[in-house]
């Protein structure tokens, strides 16, 4: 099922923004990587829903590091859930 | 090394050779080492609203890094540029990315290092008055745990939330508390670095020195291109006692220079100074009987002492109404509190407008008229262009003059167009007056055109200084107007 308009409203909302939510995800957290965060994640389904990068293990390996935009529910200046559109955007894989 | 055309596009992606990625692994372990494609696509940005509008018309800013390493520690990172130094491999430091003028983005398949597991407070000496603290820890959690103990740095910039210490010291970055606490590089006392030769440099935090020029102040600016910035110890003060905010209506901007100039001028210090020219004051003060008659919104705040606070704010009052301002209801400065930590952009960015945001410094006897010229030649560009702008780092001898951007969706090619002529009318002016280019979002790479005008024989200087200590220009190479690497890409 193709990714809705306002799917794709959020999605670019949460990719510009410069991930406002940061202070929400833990300094002693093992992982600090910038491909994690809310941010990154949307503007990496983006590129796979326009096929500008492909959806192969990396970028599922990749799309699938939720820990941060896990921790940013709730803390979102948009009141995004980022996880959850995440899901809803690439539910079908080839979405 | 191997490139190819992405699906989407000419994206130009590099790839580590092997050798060199096994040894990367070698020092930070496996999983710290990034390659896959994906990863890499969230590197190939910061927040330059050019390489936002590249994006998203489906390209790239400029390159994807080859690849992305996170060290742990110094030694790590004293390690991982020995490896550069010796298979001539580029660096980026990165923190939180959240520079706005491209100084993190790859120009040549750069490898990224990703400095966000060295983030945590070393130390806060409470006699001393400071605070250590290791450069990838994040803004807002670092000013927090300061708090926690009863204590500020007075470093505050909006993007507070989204960067790192070490970027605020990396940027020469400027906070809204400035006019009290000073900009970073008068609380920066000390600092540890890994320069790009893979020595370590140790700036031992003291009160002043007097030993030759600054050697902490080729760090502090330095963007990434000098040095791995490591560690920091930052002044620190209790947390004020008491706060008190006010919000004046002046007849005209000319009488709002002049008042907080006198305000300055007569050492009192406001923590909180912003003056708003008519186009924003009117979006904050729809209704507010005051702005009828004296358009222009003037928010101060003062903090410390009781005592302290209350003459100052008595005092600047005064002034104020000596330069005919009348106090207003508070609801702007409320207003601006509750919002002073987001960005403004998002909604414009993603409705497919054109948005940019450029700081520069002019001297308070050239600020009218700078500010008139920049106004009407930007407006001039195009009909639908919105310029605003506004005052909010105040100095005895001038202020820093923040504007607004934005133009509608339209076609690409003519957008960019546009975008690249206002920057160059902006800063272009800004050089006929005397003033400064870049206030406190550093220089990058987007203002490279115009550094050298600013700081001509200056970037001699800088460049000898690069020459000596990164002979292979391994360094973020190409940013703040200094040597691009052969091969690298043009923005």
């Amino acid at each position: 099922m193709a990714a809705s308009q306002e799917t794709f409203e959020k999605l670019y909302t949460c990719a510009y923004c410069p991930n406002t939510c940061r202070p929400s995800y833990s300094a002693d957290r093992a992982v600090q990587i910038e491909s994690q965060t809310p941010s990154a994640l949307c503007l990496l389904a983006l590129a796979v829903l326009k096929q500008r990068i492909p959806r192969d293990a990396g970028a599922e390996s990749a799309l699938n590091r939720r820990e941060a935009a896990m921790a940013s529910r709730g803390y979102c200046t948009y009141g995004l859930d980022i996880p959850a559109l995440l899901d809803q955007a690439l539910g079908q894989p080839g979405a | 090394m191997g490139s190819e055309k992405n699906t989407g596009g000419d994206w130009r992606a590099d790839d580590l050779p092997d050798s060199v990625r096994g040894a990367l692994e070698g020092i930070v372990g496996p999983e710290n080492v990034l390659v896959a494609r994906a990863d890499r696509f969230a590197y190939c940005r910061d927040r330059l609203p050019y390489g936002l509008f590249r994006l998203r018309s489906g390209h790239l800013p400029s390159t994807l890094p080859a690849a992305i390493v996170s060290p742990a520690s110094q030694s790590d990172l004293v390690a991982i540029v020995a490896l550069a130094n010796r298979e001539k491999i580029a660096l980026i430091p990165f923190g939180a990315g959240s520079g706005v003028l491209g100084g993190t983005i790859p120009l040549n398949c750069e490898v990224i290092v990703d400095l966000k597991r060295m983030n945590k407070v070393l130390d806060i000496n409470e006699i001393d008055g400071t605070v250590t603290v290791q450069a990838g820890m994040n803004g807002r959690q670092f000013e927090d745990a300061l708090r926690a103990r009863g204590y500020t740095a007075g470093h505050l910039p909006q993007s507070i939330n989204m960067s790192t210490v070490g970027g605020w010291v990396a940027c020469r970055g400027a906070g809204q508390a400035s006019s009290r606490y000073g900009k970073i590089e008068d609380i920066v006392i000390g600092l540890k670095a890994v320069l790009p030769n893979g020595r370590e440099l140790d700036v031992r935090p003291v009160a002043r020195r007097a030993v030759g020029p600054s050697v902490k102040d080729i760090l502090v600016g330095s963007e990434g291109v000098f040095g791995f910035i490591t560690q920091v110890t930052l002044r620190i003060w209790k947390l004020p006692e008491y706060e008190s905010a006010m919000v004046l209506a002046f007849p005209s901007q000319e009488a709002g220079f002049d008042a907080l100039r006198q305000i300055v001028q007569s050492e009192i210090r406001p923590v909180v100074m912003r003056l708003y020219d008519e186009e924003e004051s009117r979006q904050r003060t729809n209704g507010l009987p005051e702005f009828k008659r004296n358009p222009v919104l003037c928010i101060l705040h003062f903090s410390g002492l009781r005592a302290l606070t209350e003459t100052e704010r008595a005092l600047s009052l005064e002034i104020c109404q000596q330069h005919g301002a009348v106090e207003s209801d508070p609801a702007p400065s409320h207003e601006w509190e509750q919002n002073r930590y987001k960005s403004y952009s998002i909604k414009w960015q993603s409705d497919g407008y054109y948005m940019d945001t450029i700081e520069v410094v002019a001297p308070w006897s050239k600020l009218p008229a700078m500010y008139d010229k920049i106004s009407s030649a930007v407006r001039a560009l195009h009909p639908d262009m919105y310029f605003g702008a506004h005052w909010s780092h105040i100095y005895a001898e001038g202020a820093c003059q923040y504007m607004t951007l934005r133009l509608p969706p339209m076609d690409d090619d003519t957008a960019l167009a546009l975008h690249r002529k206002a920057w160059d009318t902006v800063e272009r002016l800004c050089l006929a007056h005397g003033g400064s280019i870049a206030h406190h979002h550093g220089a990058g790479l987007f203002r490279n055109p115009w550094v050298r005008e600013e700081i001509n024989a200056g970037l001699d200087v800088l460049q000898a200084i690069k020459d000596g200590i990164d002979p292979h220009n391994l360094l973020n190479p190409g940013k703040i107007g200094l040597r691009p690497a052969a091969g690298a890409e043009t923005v």
